[in-house]
């Protein structure tokens, strides 16, 4: 890929690149590039980190610390490299109840209620509960755990409890 | 409930990243290095991963002995065609080492069966010992003795038996009918071509 298109290339296409990239280096059976490419990889990440790390603990000790910190989550670049590195200063939870915050007004006219069970340092477990209106529940599935996994891609996985009243009621019909 | 894999990117490079730490030790259960040492349990002749203090620990005692991994080339190697057929391995190819649980040297040499193992003769052992002092320091269960008589080859290499095990599993995985067929043989080559060059490697090391 050339400078140009880099430069053109979006957060999400970087990181849905990001993302295809690691699953490729996952399957080269060439032991010695694997681990080659893994320790490179870390010793960079590592550099990175420790340089964030130090920058945060510089900004929490400056006076409008915490303001300063939501200022700059605000960006989404920044926010993904630290979820990158644990330094998020949002917690999985907070992160999660926001977006089903800002999704609510949509997802309610709709007819879906999406509730966020319990969030953990692997997985999060939200409940859909659907009324009336029937969709593919797989497609409301997907869209629901894009939305969310955007906020959490540190999180394993994101499981979607499902009310299972209308389906049933749905395969009835 | 359902599970849905999704794509999250940076738990997925986290993970990469740490796979090479899920590695313990078989003994107390620390996470291990990927280039950790192995120890033998000498009865079983199972393999086991471990932590460098457990190694150390336990890998000079009598129930495990640490894995050295060496190949090393016997050059001048002293053995007569008339001594080796008295050992009467019916193949040019077989490793001998000395065995606690067997009490004695063992020879393993691939057969219809995949391998054959049978007792060598201590008197044989003593004689070929006399003959070729470099054994004399061949650790029981860990080290042996790898001769190739093949296609009129006279090899004789001093290898960890981890080697041996391969050569093992690999004519267990190639063998076909009662010679054994074109693709264990071809095997066999490669794999001797890899020790040749491994010993080469490390005679380039030590200059």
């Amino acid at each position: 890929m050339n400078a140009a298109a880099r430069e053109a290339e979006t957060l999400e296409q970087a990181l849905a690149r990001l993302d295809t990239l690691t699953a490729a280096l996952e399957r080269v059976s060439d032991e010695k590039a694997r681990e080659a490419a893994r320790e490179l990889l870390a010793l960079l990440l590592d550099l990175h980190g420790r340089a964030f790390e130090r920058l945060s603990a510089i900004i929490s000790a400056s006076g409008d610390g915490p303001a300063l910190f939501e200022q700059i989550v605000e960006s989404r670049d920044i926010a993904a490299v630290l979820l990158l590195h644990g330094l998020h200063p949002q917690s999985v939870e907070e992160r999660l109840q926001k977006v089903i915050a800002r999704m609510r007004p949509q997802w309610n006219a709709r007819g879906l209620h999406v509730d966020l069970i319990s969030a953990g340092t692997a997985f999060a477990i939200v409940q859909l509960k659907r009324n009336g209106r029937a969709e593919p529940t797989q497609q409301l599935r997907l869209e629901i755990e894009s939305a969310l996994t955007d906020a959490a891609p540190d999180l394993d996985d994101i499981l979607i409890e499902m009310d299972m009243t209308e389906t049933y009621a749905e395969t009835a019909a | 409930m359902e599970r849905i894999q999704s794509g999250n990117w940076a738990s997925r490079l986290r993970r990469f990243l740490t796979v090479a730490e899920e590695e313990h030790c078989d003994f107390c259960s620390k996470a291990i290095d990927s280039r950790h040492s192995h120890l033998i349990e000498r009865a079983t002749r199972k393999f086991f991963c471990a932590c460098p203090q457990c190694a150390l620990l336990l890998g000079a005692g009598d129930r495990y002995a640490a894995l050295h991994a060496r190949t090393h080339m016997l050059r001048d190697f002293d053995l007569s065609d008339a001594e080796w057929r008295g050992f009467r391995i019916p193949i040019d190819l077989a490793f001998v080492f000395r065995s606690t649980a067997a009490r004695g040297p063992v020879a393993i040499y691939p057969g219809p069966a995949g391998v054959t193992e049978s007792q060598f003769s201590v008197d044989a052992w003593s004689q070929l010992v006399a003959a070729n002092p470099a054994l004399a320091d061949l650790h029981p269960d860990v080290e042996a003795l790898l001769i190739n008589r093949m296609n009129g080859a006279r090899e004789y290499y001093l290898v960890s038996i981890d080697r041996c095990y391969a050569l093992i599993g690999l004519i267990r995985k190639h063998w076909r009918g009662l010679s054994g067929g074109a693709e264990v043989w071809e095997a066999v080559r490669d794999y001797l071509q890899g020790l040749r060059d491994g010993v080469w490697m490390e005679d380039a090391i030590h200059g």
